[in-house]
C-alpha cells in the first residue's frame, strides 16, 4: 500500500485529486494539507511514502517544503504538482530533491505513474517539460543565474522571507516557527543583507521574480 | 437529473471534479471540454442544463466562452470556477450571463450547491464571496477605485522604498500628513502590514513591479 499526503491550498483541486487517488486500490491518502507548514507537520507525523505538493502554496511554498523534507528523518518521496512549466521552477524542484514534476493538465495515468515511479526511487517528469528541462540541464549545468541570488539563503531564511513577504509580523513569524522574535529579526536582517535589498518592497520584488510567492494564486 | 458539462484545461482537476460530481444522485456529467472553444461546441451539441466553466482556459477563455454560450443557448445555465476572486472578472462573468461564481479555494460541496441553485433558476452567491456587492459589481471592501490622487502618489513612493520622512520631503508636506495618508491607504486596501499593502496594490494593478 502506498501512503500519500496531498498538499494544495485550493481545496476543490485537492479534493479532486484525492478523489482520483482513492479509486486506486494500492494508494492510501493518509493526510491533506493546505499549506507547506501543515504538510511538513503531517509528513513528520504520518511518514508517508509519497508527498504530492502544489508549488504555489501560502506559508511555505512547495519548493521550500521539498527542501525541508530532505532534511527530515523520513523517507518520503516528493512529487510536485503545478500549473507552471517554467524551467527555473522545475529545476529548483529537482535540485531540492523532488522525484517528480507534473502539470495539473497531466492525465491521471501520468499522476499514477509518477507516484509508482517515486516509490521505486525513479524520476518522472510530465513528458512535455521533461525534454526541455533535460536540454537545459545539458546546456548549462553551472549557469543557474536566476536562482543564484536565492541560493545564498539558508532554508530557514527562505522560510522567513516568504512569511515576511506574505505580511506576517516578526512576532507572528516567531510564534509560527517556535523561535524568538529576536531570532526572526536576526534572520530577517541577514537575508536582506545577502539579497542586497533595503526594504520590504525590494524584498517582494525578489520574491515574485524568483517564484517564492505567486501573486495571482 | 441535471446534465452537466465540465470545462477546465487541467485534466486532473476536471477528471477529479467529474468523479466528485458523480457521487451526487441528481447530477450527471455528460461531457468534458478542455478549452473555451471546445466548450462552446460541446454545449451546442449536447445542450446540457449546466456548464461548469473554468475562467482561465486557453484558446477561448472561460469568460468569452460564457458570453457566446449564453447568447445562443437560453436554457443552459453557467457556473464559473476560478482561482481568482477578482471583482472585474466576477462582474464580467455575471454580466455575460453566468449564474454563479465559485472559487477553487472552496469545498466541492459549494460547487454542487451552485449547480443545483442555477439549475433551479436561483443565482448562486458564494459564502466565500460574501464581501462581493452584486448591486455595484465589486467587493464592498474594494477600495482600489476610491484612492485619491495623493494616496496613489504616496503608494508609489512607499513601494519605491521611501520612508515617511523622505515622502514628506518629496511632496513638501509634513511627516504627520504622510502618516495619515498611510493609515488611510492601509484601511482602504485592507492591509495590516507594509508587505500586505504592497502585495494587495500589486494584485489590484495599482502599482507594478519594475523589471
Amino acid at each position: 500500500m502506498i501512503s500519500i499526503v496531498v498538499a494544495d491550498d485550493h481545496h476543490m483541486v485537492r479534493q479532486s485529486i484525492v478523489s482520483l487517488l482513492e479509486i486506486e486500490e494500492d494508494i492510501d491518502v493518509v493526510g491533506e494539507a493546505s499549506n507547506g507548514q501543515e504538510a511538513l507537520r503531517l509528513i513528520r507525523e504520518k511518514k508517508p511514502m509519497v508527498a504530492l505538493l502544489d508549488v504555489a502554496m501560502p506559508r511555505l511554498n512547495g519548493l521550500e517544503t521539498t527542501r525541508r523534507i530532505q532534511t527530515m528523518d523520513v523517507d518520503t518521496r516528493v512529487i510536485m504538482l503545478s500549473m507552471y512549466s517554467d524551467e527555473g521552477i522545475v529545476r529548483r524542484a529537482l535540485d531540492y530533491g523532488a522525484l517528480g514534476y507534473l502539470l495539473k493538465s497531466s492525465v491521471v495515468d501520468d499522476l499514477l505513474q509518477a507516484i509508482r515511479s517515486a516509490v521505486e526511487g525513479d524520476l518522472f517528469l510530465t513528458p512535455s517539460i521533461g525534454r526541455s528541462v533535460m536540454r537545459e540541464k545539458l546546456r548549462s549545468d553551472q549557469a543557474t543565474a536566476p536562482t543564484a541570488q536565492l541560493d545564498q539563503l539558508t532554508p530557514r531564511e527562505m522560510e522567513i522571507m516568504q512569511l515576511v513577504v506574505e505580511g506576517h509580523t516578526n512576532s507572528s513569524v516567531a510564534e509560527m516557527l517556535n523561535i524568538t522574535t529576536k531570532t526572526v529579526e536576526k534572520h530577517r536582517s541577514a537575508l536582506m543583507k545577502k539579497l542586497k535589498v533595503r526594504g520590504i518592497p525590494d524584498l517582494i520584488q525578489v520574491a515574485v521574480k524568483h517564484n517564492l510567492i505567486f501573486l495571482d494564486g | 437529473m441535471i446534465r452537466v458539462v465540465i470545462a477546465d484545461d487541467h485534466h486532473l482537476v476536471r477528471q477529479g471534479l467529474r468523479h466528485l460530481l458523480a457521487r451526487e444522485r441528481d447530477i450527471q456529467v455528460v461531457g468534458e471540454a478542455t478549452d473555451g472553444r471546445d466548450a462552446i461546441d460541446m454545449v451546442s451539441r449536447l445542450r446540457p442544463d449546466v456548464v461548469v466553466m473554468d475562467v482561465e482556459m486557453p484558446i477561448v477563455n472561460g469568460i468569452e466562452a460564457t458570453k457566446r454560450i449564453c447568447r445562443s443557448n437560453a436554457d443552459t445555465r453557467l457556473v464559473m470556477l476560478s482561482m481568482y476572486s477578482d471583482s472585474a472578472l466576477i462582474r464580467k462573468a455575471l454580466e455575460y450571463g453566468a449564474g454563479g461564481y465559485v472559487l477553487k479555494q472552496s469545498v466541492s460541496k459549494e460547487l454542487v450547491d451552485a449547480i443545483r441553485s442555477v439549475h433551479s433558476g436561483v443565482a448562486y452567491r458564494l459564502r466565500t464571496l460574501d464581501q462581493f456587492d452584486y448591486s455595484i459589481g465589486r467587493f464592498s471592501q474594494d477600495g482600489a477605485t476610491s484612492l485619491t490622487a495623493r494616496e496613489q502618489e504616496i503608494l508609489h513612493l512607499i513601494s519605491a522604498g521611501q520612508t515617511n520622512r523622505q515622502i514628506a520631503a518629496t511632496l513638501s508636506i509634513s511627516v504627520k500628513t504622510v502618516e495619515n495618508h498611510r493609515v488611510n491607504l492601509m484601511a482602504k486596501l485592507d492591509a495590516h502590514s507594509l508587505a500586505e499593502l504592497i502585495r494587495t496594490a500589486i494584485q489590484r494593478g495599482l502599482i507594478s513591479l519594475e523589471e
